[in-house]
């Protein structure tokens, strides 16, 4: 036995193909505003690890020792007590913050760009 | 372009568009036919469809091929939103679906369907036999829906009602006796 099918209504399927793209646009809308507020508020953070860095680095001499490297040159290439000193001075935690936050804020912008081509593409 | 189902998930999950419309385009129909026959309403059966293919697309990334095939997994969110559809209506009653036991039926009915269905088969009429699936309680119809016209076998029907395949069994014994007991009545 085989029961007949029904004879769908004609622009079903366009209906139904422009309903997945709306459904598809939303959700990529919702996806954008989303990423764009972690966006904003990774390059705030990031602002703040920066400067968080620049102090710390001034504080622990790091700055100084940098300084040297460019103004001094020929003196320091050559001390290995020079380059002990500088790793040392270096404010690791500063640098981590901040590398984790440059490195969350191009995911977060790459997913972004991604995400607005996607909700503005059929518009 | 003659591939499985389950390739053209894979093929649209990999980034190809084209893949999920051809998706849409083959199972429209039987999709439509079925939320038809459950529903029984065109502008609601429309809208069903359309919401179940969103489905399929919100969802298609957790569709596993090891599980179920591609039109059981289709058939059981079709069966799913008409069923949410007719409760939000209070078409039927929560508990339609619940007191359903299978066991009963087997125990008390002669398994002779295949009798029955080739009974049925036989009718020049099958557009009164369609009347006559319209009329049966609907756990009972939407199993010979699945099964003759959809095509899909008493496991597969289990997984979609997500029911035992002897449920499914008696369920079908059972719609096909009341089925001939109905076209019986009607007038030829």
């Amino acid at each position: 036995m085989k029961l007949p099918e029904t004879h769908i209504p004609e622009g079903l399927y366009q209906a139904t193909l422009a309903r997945v793209a709306l459904a598809r646009r939303r959700a990529a809308r919702i996806e954008f505003i989303l990423l764009a507020a972690v966006s904003a508020i990774l390059t705030t953070l990031g602002f703040v690890a920066l400067q968080y860095l620049a102090t710390e680095s001034a504080a622990s001499g790091f700055t100084a020792y940098l300084s040297l490297l460019t103004s001094d040159t020929a003196h320091v290439l050559g001390s290995q007590a020079f380059f002990l000193s500088l790793i040392e001075s270096l404010p690791s935690l500063a640098v981590i913050a901040s590398l984790a936050l440059i490195v969350a804020l191009a995911w977060s912008l790459r997913r972004t760009i991604k995400s607005a081509r996607s909700a503005f593409a059929y518009a | 372009m003659n591939q499985s189902d389950e390739s053209l998930v894979a093929v649209y999950r990999a980034g190809s568009e084209p893949a999920f419309e051809e998706l849409v385009a083959r199972h429209i129909g039987g999709v439509y036919s079925f939320v038809l026959r459950l529903v029984g309403e065109t502008n609601a059966a429309q809208d069903i469809v359309q919401e179940v293919f969103v489905k399929v697309w919100r969802s298609i990334n957790t569709f596993d091929p090891a599980q179920a095939a591609f039109k059981t997994w289709l058939m059981r969110i079709a069966r799913n939103s008409s069923i949410d559809y007719l409760r939000k209506r209070k078409m039927i009653p929560l508990s339609a679906f619940d007191t359903e036991d299978g066991n009963v039926v087997s125990d008390t009915l002669a398994d002779d369907s295949l009798g029955v269905e080739e009974e049925l088969s036989n009718l020049e009429d099958q557009q009164q036999v369609m009347s006559a699936v319209e009329q049966l309680p609907l756990p009972q119809r939407e199993v010979l829906l699945l099964h003759y016209q959809q095509g899909l076998t008493f496991d597969e029907i289990g997984v979609v009602l997500q029911s035992s395949p002897n449920t499914v069994k008696s369920r079908h014994r059972r719609a096909l006796h009341r089925l001939r007991q109905t076209v019986r009545i009607l007038p030829i």
